[in-house]
């Protein structure tokens, strides 16, 4: 579903300025506690989006701040923040393998600074210049049957390279989509939507992250990275207006990139690890999902690397990589454990002793990965990691699980 | 769960008292004997000597607002830059969710009352997580109460932090749903914690895990399940510190899976005593294996010195030398206690030095594994100032545990290094039975005493 909807975004941008003030009233109900979130493009008020995070009002401060915009337009990254239409010089672009967000669908751009080029790597994240801003809004369908019904905006988020290093901000979106409000504290919020079955889905608790929980995966400065921008994740097409180019070219043809990138079929190319066109077997799926959704903290230069737990790209090459850095018969080392108290991370052939999986699947916070960035299971990616287990070379691990 | 604790405190209290007052001149000590039945807190912070805070340094000053303050401390947090001094008014702060310290360096969170009991952050309405997160170097944390964090209190994971005049409870006393650990730096090297009182962590109080170079010193912990822990640390001092009424008083781990070793840890001039508090930890978690009653644990490890502390009134043991596959075999239930242990890791420990220590009254009644031990295995009422697990690295000669040249503690090598075979408890308690002494032929001996760079 997440492919798909994604695919959608094109056209649903373009149709969201049906969604007028007067349509998608706040049908919602606001949550105790103040600072509620009105929902927007309610049809027969099914959508809606409720909220109960507070701000409270605070007294007595000074000192010289140095000021952050309070709104998203103060930016001035959109010409058009309801229908999601960038300003001149910023350009969308999407990655083969998105980070899963409690299904959320999410436009992203990005804005180079006149003059100044990405260091393009084959193999290695993309290094952006000071004055870089990477843009991602998060956002659900209204009803995934009629994308004409635009999309429930629920926030933007900002990764921003200053001289000092990167900056995270964070823009919350309330009853009126036309702009959205710096958020430093995280917020919980209910979502719901129809799917393409004409069901209702819902997010009970939607997390809008605090800017210090956007740091643990972009992690601390000087060192806070961009996850996405590689070559293996950007090199697919995109429509700039005048059909399929690849992303990567087009960053090339404005210049942004510091060298000629090799032709698009000689780049590393991550699978999409849902595309049933794909011919990606189901390791190179996996490779990609446990990168994009793992290896922030789960790589050698990763947070919690002293876990040696190593799910980047790189580190899962099948004919370099070491399976017990994958978890393969190793015995996990982090202490507290309640749900999924199991011996080793993978066990071949044996998804249902492996505690990866366990991880991946339960939503007990305490337990489960990405520590950040979900509150539901990702029905797909279990089912992708089981058939990855399954698919192992078989092998015993000792002690027995 | 409450009540049960309640009544297993109430339980605890009476062994307590029992074992206190029953046979005082078991180790024919001359010192007075302290009443471990009287260790109640005041509740208030109670560390005699603190500096005091200075307030005329401030960048930033935040009053409460008697609403939710959450938006404004962590927006003030987030837009301070790097050196920056937050400082809090006196009162109350209602926090309910994280506070992180991670996009500026250098930064300095203080409270500007008279001791920390005048500002406290309050995170009774925070549904879960830490209470403070700090992932950039530099910051100190001072004359500040943090409270009913849902988990750890203040967690560092940077170099340089400083914890000054850092007091941290929970409502609820010692039980089992209090946050994990109260100071917790990981990770961090270089740090210091002064001053600082902790009560009621469902772990360990004061904890330097993963660290070279640490100070601990004046600090007061008391009614955790572990007092003050160093864990997989170098370089660490830890001095002048009352530890006292947790379930052991303090710890000195090596734990394997990690990328650092313990070595080079000098714990001096503390006071650890009555540590007899009925284990609340979560089931599962290693401090849930300590026994009930342990002044010290030195679990794995090498190059540790204890010098000048004093050791008192702990119901099991004054000071427990294990190697993890004693631990293991009582706690874990493996079959493969003595090599089921990943590349790098020394399950045994090594050159462990108790130099000049004053024990008191330790032993008199063991509890849990320990407990089993004595009353079904040795058939004894009461245990040693100081046990060693007597496991020895088949490729060591000489393990270094050393008790000192004179005036040597009451000892006991639980094993003789028999028992490493043995698995489950029940197994090890026939081993033991035919195996442990109290000789110490081999421990009368001195090191070089520890200098911490």
């Amino acid at each position: 579903m997440d492919t798909q909807t994604m695919k959608q975004i094109g056209k649903v941008l373009i149709l969201l300025s049906l969604c007028t003030s007067v349509a998608c009233g706040n049908d919602a109900t606001s949550g105790a506690g103040g600072g509620g979130v009105g929902g927007m493009g309610g049809v027969g008020g099914t959508g809606g989006i409720s909220g109960n995070g507070g701000m409270g009002g605070m007294g007595g401060s000074g000192g010289a701040i140095p000021s952050v915009p309070a709104k998203l337009s103060g930016w001035g990254l959109f010409d058009d923040i309801p229908n999601q239409v960038p300003a001149a010089g910023v350009v969308p672009y999407e990655v083969t393998s998105p980070l899963f967000s409690d299904y959320a669908v999410k436009p992203r751009f990005v804005s180079v600074p006149e003059g100044q080029t990405i260091q393009y790597s084959d193999n290695e994240r993309w290094q952006s210049p000071v004055g870089t801003i990477y843009v991602k809004t998060f956002a659900y369908p209204v009803d995934e049957r009629d994308p004409e019904l635009g999309l429930q905006l629920i926030e933007t988020r900002l990764l921003v390279h200053e001289d000092s290093g990167w900056k995270v901000h964070t823009y919350a979106y309330g009853d009126d989509p036309s702009d959205a409000d710096r958020l430093t504290t995280g917020r919980n919020l209910s979502v719901t939507w129809i799917d393409l079955n004409g069901d209702t889905q819902t997010v009970e608790s939607y997390r809008i992250p605090s800017n210090g929980e956007c740091r643990k995966c972009h992690n601390p400065v000087p060192d806070t990275r961009t996850l996405g921008p590689s070559t293996g994740m950007l090199n697919m097409d995109n429509d700039y207006g005048a059909g399929p180019v690849n992303q990567i070219d087009h960053f090339a043809s404005l210049g942004w990139l510091d060298t000629t990138p090799p032709p698009a079929n000689e780049r590393v190319t991550y699978a999409n690890p849902f595309d049933p066109a794909s011919d990606a077997d189901v390791h190179e799926r996996t490779r990609s999902y446990f990168d994009s959704n793992c290896s922030h903290c789960h790589a050698p230069d990763g947070e919690a690397a002293e876990h040696q737990l190593f799910l980047d790209y790189e580190s899962m090459d099948l004919a370099t990589g070491d399976p017990f850095n994958w978890g393969v018969c190793k015995q996990p080392s982090a202490a507290t454990r309640t749900e999924c108290t199991l011996t080793f991370d993978v066990v071949p052939l044996d998804p249902d002793s492996s505690l990866l999986l366990c991880r991946v699947q339960t939503t007990d916070a305490l337990e489960m990965m990405p520590l950040v960035g979900r509150t539901v299971a990702h029905t797909q990616a279990v089912e992708l990691i089981r058939d990855w287990i399954n698919n192992l070379d078989p092998g015993s691990c000792s002690p027995p699980p | 769960m409450n009540f049960k604790v309640l009544i297993s405190a109430i339980f605890a209290s009476m062994i307590a008292v029992a074992g206190c007052s029953d046979d005082s001149s078991a180790t024919g000590g001359t010192p007075e004997v302290r009443d471990c039945s009287s260790l109640a807190g005041t509740g208030m912070y109670s560390i005699q000597g603190a500096p005091a805070t200075p307030t005329d340094d401030c960048t930033t000053t935040l009053n409460p607002s008697g609403g939710d303050d959450t938006a404004a401390l962590a927006t003030a947090l987030e837009d301070a830059l790097s050196g920056h001094v937050i400082c809090l008014g006196i009162g109350t702060f209602d926090v309910r969710e994280t506070l992180f310290v991670s996009n500026n360096s250098q930064l300095t969170l203080k409270g500007i009352g008279e001791s920390p009991d005048d500002v406290v952050l309050d995170y009774a309405a925070a549904p879960d997580g830490d209470g403070i997160e700090v992932t950039t170097p530099g910051f100190t944390i001072e004359n500040l109460w943090v409270k009913n964090t849902p988990k750890d209190s203040v967690v560092v994971r940077a170099d340089d932090p400083t914890f000054r005049k850092v007091f941290v409870t929970w409502d609820a006393g010692s039980v089992l749903e209090n946050g994990q650990y109260g100071i917790f730096p990981r990770a961090a090297n270089n740090v210091l914690i002064e001053y600082s009182e902790v009560i009621g962590a469902s772990d360990a109080g004061i904890y330097v895990g993963q660290c070279i170079g640490g100070i601990v010193r004046n600090n007061k912990a008391f009614a955790n399940v572990a007092g003050i822990e160093v864990e997989n640390s170098q370089n660490v001092e830890v001095y002048d510190n009352e530890a006292f009424d947790n379930t052991g008083g303090m710890l000195a781990f090596e734990l394997p899976g990690l990328s650092l070793t313990a070595e080079n840890v000098l714990v001096r001039d503390n006071d650890v005593y009555c540590n007899n508090r009925p284990n609340f930890a979560a089931e599962g978690s290693i401090v849930s294996g300590i026994p009930t009653g342990t002044g010290v644990l030195i679990l794995s490890g090498e190059q540790f010195e204890m010098r000048n502390n004093v050791i008192e009134g702990n119901d099991s043991t004054g000071v427990l030398i294990a190697s993890a596959v004693v631990f293991c075999q009582v706690n874990d239930d493996r079959p493969d206690c003595l090599t089921g242990w990943p590349d790098g890791f020394d399950p045994y420990p090594t050159q462990i030095y108790l130099n000049g220590n004053t024990f008191i009254n330790n032993g008199q009644d063991p509890q849990d594994s320990l407990g089993l031990i004595a009353n079904l295995a040795l058939m004894v009422d009461s245990l040693e100032d100081v046990l060693w697990d007597g496991y020895i690295d088949p490729e060591v000669t000489d393990p270094e545990i050393c008790l000192g040249e004179m005036n040597l503690p009451s000892y006991r090598d639980v094993t003789s290094n028999a028992c490493g075979a043995a698995a489950g408890i029940v197994e090890l308690g026939e081993c033991i039975a035919t195996n442990s002494t109290t000789s110490t032929e081999g421990r009368q001996c001195t090191l070089p005493e520890l200098m911490i760079p």
